[in-house]
């Protein structure tokens, strides 16, 4: 039986034509089987003929396994046949739950107008298929079976055969000997393929019935790249955790040769991450115990662009990102975006996301991150910042891992997405000089509130003035590096804080802790690498935070001629307050402002009830701040029609102990519209 | 390797001739034939170089291969044409499993250009050579029963030599480093013309029946698909002398 002309067995079944799928048992085409819960009626009718197959013994069950990750699940795996002949790549999988089948996949062959009388004796198929692999037949004598073929269903003979350090799975034609199919039965094969800079790349894939695919055997982890054609709804429902990642989603290739450039440096760079790790920090993987780690490709396609929204532009062209609950089993997964042609947006090319190593890293990094310190706490607070950090952080440390240093494509640098773009660096961060992309590189110009990417900085920042050494350009403060050939003893540090020391709420002056703790863990507490890591937080302004500090950004700050308040011109500042040791009730605020003369031509005095109605930015409104917490607002000033002058604010706050604190941020300049 | 010009032996053969021709009566044997044994005290050393491709990367594997010393055996004859010049030809054959050391950089499979050296021995690999030696001998009878021949000319020299294709390897995650494991080897056969020089000394017990010890030396330079063997070398040995 046969149902062939839609390909969807369950069209045929909902059309309930039996008579159609009799008459079409003549063309004898296979019948894709694709059934999941998605489609309740679909997945019910091939859940009944696979039954009444299995009752024929048109299928036979050979393994059933029950499901590792899902409890309560059970995985068959049925061969087919046909007149008591094994029909060659013809297995099916189900998948049941408690409740009832969950998936049904593969292809389905009906009853075929074939004789199944071979014309060579065994030993005479023996003979040809020895010398279609040019060594000796392996094991049993040759099983007789049929073939399907691009060009329809063969009479053959299977067997194995020794050829050099191979062994081959050999069709031949089981009436001439002529071979019809030959392919290594090695599981570990890698391949080739070239990235999206024309630069040759190993693939590590395996090979599936003589067919490769991205599902990396060579190491520990699974690592599995998916191809998903710009099926983003497909994406989305697999994300989501209501659809299973289906074998046919990994990116395949027939002759190993990979072409698919995204494709090929998503799959490479992950294991290459994953090799990083290992040499480098002794981790296996994601969690320390092989995590597996999905890669997902193409999630649109980019002749789409002109017509994708916003929203999938900025996510699924322009991005790349990990999920970390992901997936049906919830473990995660990372996507890379499919870039933009030259001039979507303005004289740049925006590479697929996968393109860049230090990205690939990033996006793994945050599955490692997820899996120890879980830096996934309120998203801007300092916590959400330093996952970022880290992200760089690793990002950059596996580029120059495997990357010469430099300045071109293909090299390592420290600024994170370089090679995202052509001309390179457009959607950068530079931990080297995080002003040349106006990002922060000292915590008194962080932004509390902001975007968790932009004050990341400040931390990839230490990062760099640890290994190279340099002067902060905010604070002037000279750091000795390790150098270069030591930038091990660095990334060592600060992996071991992220993954064993810092708690998911961790702050940038624990993390300054924890990272100096980690140097001392590893190379004692005079060693190059605490006084180097010691120097960098104290360049970038990261201190253990002992008393309270207030910051006014930005600094000097920019006026515009948007009224504020009924003045013009105006400014718009971040005011962030943060608590020491002790925690804060803030008791009153007073705003100040000055002419140009110095001369105070305003002041406001605030109370508590005001500060908790302001200062909701970065938390919940109130006038109580926890020790090592922020909190943040913005406002915007007027100098009462002037053209510049300068702004500061006055906090008074009690503590834990009753006393009676004052602390100021720095006279901020308001600078004349431009 | 032993290197032999052939000008030097042909000087060797001159320098002996006349004078032994002269102070010794004429040979009057019909013909000879001569069936024996030999040594080869010093082998055949070469060393071939394959790249098979492993991992999508061209490997490189030297192999040192040392026929060492071998026996074998040949058999020869040949007719009188003129006085004491008689024309003949010999067959030699010999067959040895020598040793072969390999020095492999094996691609790492997961990186480009990230060679792993390992070094072993290829196992016993057949070497056989079968030679057709053409001879011009100039028989000099020393005494009543003691005749030396002395021969050249030029050969024809068959070699079978099993060669290294390529090596397998024992490696774990993450290949950094492999270890030898074994060797693949395919027999390759190539022929090449030589030369020949003997110098027999035989001892006749009977009319027609005797003993002899021959000192030879052959030589072709017998190329494979991508390496020449110099076949042949220097063979001492000994058997019956037949004269007809």
């Amino acid at each position: 039986m046969t149902f062939g002309r839609s390909n969807r067995i369950t069209t045929a079944l909902a059309a309930g034509v039996l008579l159609v799928a009799a008459a079409e048992a003549r063309a004898q085409r296979p019948t894709l089987l694709d059934a999941t819960r998605s489609s309740p009626a679909e997945l019910r009718g091939a859940d009944r003929l696979v039954d009444q197959l299995i009752r024929d013994r048109a299928l036979v069950a050979t393994s059933i396994e029950t499901d590792p990750l899902v409890s309560g699940r059970t995985h068959e795996r049925f061969e087919q046949y046909v007149r008591g002949l094994r029909i060659a790549g013809g297995d099916i999988t189900r998948q049941t739950g408690t409740d009832g089948t969950v998936s049904l996949f593969g292809l389905l062959h009906g009853d075929l107008a074939l004789s199944l009388t071979p014309g060579l004796s065994r030993d005479e198929a023996a003979a040809a298929i020895a010398r279609a692999a040019g060594g000796e037949l392996l094991g049993r004598t040759p099983e007789l079976v049929v073939l399907p073929l691009s060009d329809g269903y063969h009479l053959a003979y299977f067997g194995q055969a020794t050829s050099a350090l191979d062994i081959q799975n050999v069709f031949v034609d089981a009436h001439t000997g002529a071979p019809l199919q030959q392919f290594s039965d090695f599981i570990r094969e890698v391949g080739h393929g070239k990235g999206a800079y024309g630069d040759d790349k190993k693939v590590s894939a395996r090979s599936v019935g003589g067919t490769f695919v991205t599902d990396d055997p060579l190491r520990p982890a699974a690592i599995t790249t998916y191809d998903m054609r710009g099926n983003l709804g497909r994406l989305t429902s697999i994300l989501n955790r209501v659809t299973p990642v289906a074998a046919s989603d990994i990116s395949a290739d027939t002759d190993n040769d990979w072409t698919d450039a995204t494709v090929v440096d998503a799959h490479v760079y992950a294991g290459w991450y994953y090799d990083f790790l290992f040499k480098r920090f002794a981790r296996r993987g994601l969690d320390n115990r092989d995590l597996r780690m999905p890669m997902f490709t193409h999630p649109v396609l980019q002749r789409d662009i002109g017509s994708a929204s916003p929203d999938v532009i900025g996510l699924f062209y322009l991005n790349a990102f990990f999920c970390r609950t992901c997936l049906t089993d919830g473990r995660g997964a990372m996507v890379f975006g499919e870039g933009a042609p030259l001039n979507f947006l303005p004289g740049i090319e925006v590479k697929p996301f996968s393109a860049a190593l230090d990205v690939v890293a990033h996006e793994l990094t945050h599955g490692v991150t997820a899996n120890s310190a879980n830096l996934n706490g309120f998203p801007f607070s300092e916590a959400g910042a330093l996952n970022e950090a880290f992200s760089d952080i690793l990002g950059a440390a596996t580029a120059f891992f495997f990357q010469p240093a430099g300045s071109a494509p293909l090299n390592a640098s420290y600024t994170s997405g370089r090679d995202l773009t052509i001309p390179p660096g457009r959607f950068g961060r530079s931990m080297a000089d995080p002003a040349l992309f106006d990002d922060p590189d000292h915590y008194t110009k962080r932004i509390t509130g902001a975007d968790p990417h932009f004050n990341s900085t400040i931390v990839s920042h230490a990062f760099f003035l640890a290994i190279e050494g340099g002067t902060n350009r905010t604070s002037g403060q000279t750091v000795t590096g390790v150098g270069a050939a030591n930038r091990d003893q660095i990334e060592k540090a600060f992996f071991r804080a992220l993954t064993s020391l810092l708690p998911s709420s961790a702050t940038f002056a624990l993390t300054r802790t924890a990272t100096i703790q980690a140097a001392q863990d590893l190379f004692g507490a005079g060693s190059a690498a605490v006084r180097a890591i010691t120097q960098a937080w104290d360049a970038v302004g990261v201190q253990p935070r002992t008393t309270p500090t207030a910051t006014l950004l930005p600094n000097p700050a920019q006026g515009t001629t948007q009224p504020c308040g009924g003045t013009s011109p105006s400014w718009t500042l971040g005011v962030t307050v943060s608590a020491g040791a002790s925690n804060l009730r803030v008791t009153q605020w007073v705003a100040e402002l000055f002419d140009r003369s110095n001369r105070v031509i305003g002041r406001g005095t605030l109370n508590a009830v005001d500060f908790s109605t302001f200062f909701n930015q970065c938390g919940p409104g109130s006038a109580t701040i926890v020790a090592q917490a922020d909190a943040c607002a913005a406002i915007c000033v007027g100098l009462f029609g002037q053209q510049s002058g300068s702004a500061q604010i006055t906090f008074t706050a009690l503590d834990d102990g009753g006393a009676n604190l004052t602390f100021v941020t720095p006279r901020v300049p308001l600078l004349a519209p431009r | 390797m032993m290197r032999f010009h052939p000008s030097v032996v042909v000087l060797i053969l001159l320098a002996g001739f006349p004078a032994a021709a002269r102070a010794q009566p004429s040979w009057r044997d019909r013909g000879y034939v001569a069936i024996g044994g030999w040594y080869q005290p010093v082998g055949t050393t070469f060393t071939d170089e394959v790249h098979p491709i492993i991992d999508v990367e061209a490997a490189d594997i030297d192999t040192e291969y040392d026929t060492g010393s071998a026996g074998g055996f040949d058999v020869g004859g040949g007719v009188r044409v003129w006085r004491n010049l008689a024309i003949g030809a010999q067959v030699s054959r010999f067959s040895k499993s020598g040793s072969a050391s390999v020095d492999a950089r094996i691609p790492h499979p997961l990186f480009f250009r990230q060679p792993r050296t390992v070094t072993g021995d290829a196992g016993t690999l057949a070497h056989d050579e079968t030679a057709v030696h053409v001879r011009l001998l100039w028989m000099v009878p020393i005494r009543e029963r003691l005749q030396l021949g002395l021969s050249g000319g030029p050969s024809w020299i068959d070699v079978k030599q099993d060669l290294v294709t390529t090596v397998a390897v024992t490696q774990t995650y993450p290949f950094d480093s492999a270890t030898f494991a074994s060797a693949t080897s395919a027999r390759q056969t190539g022929s090449h013309a030589g030369f020949n020089a003997a110098a027999d000394l035989s001892y006749i017990l009977r009319p027609h029946v005797g003993v002899g010890l021959e000192v030879s030396v052959s030589r072709a330079r017998v190329p494979l698909d991508n390496v020449t063997v110099d076949a042949g070398g220097l063979h001492v040995g000994g058997g019956l002398r037949f004269r007809f």
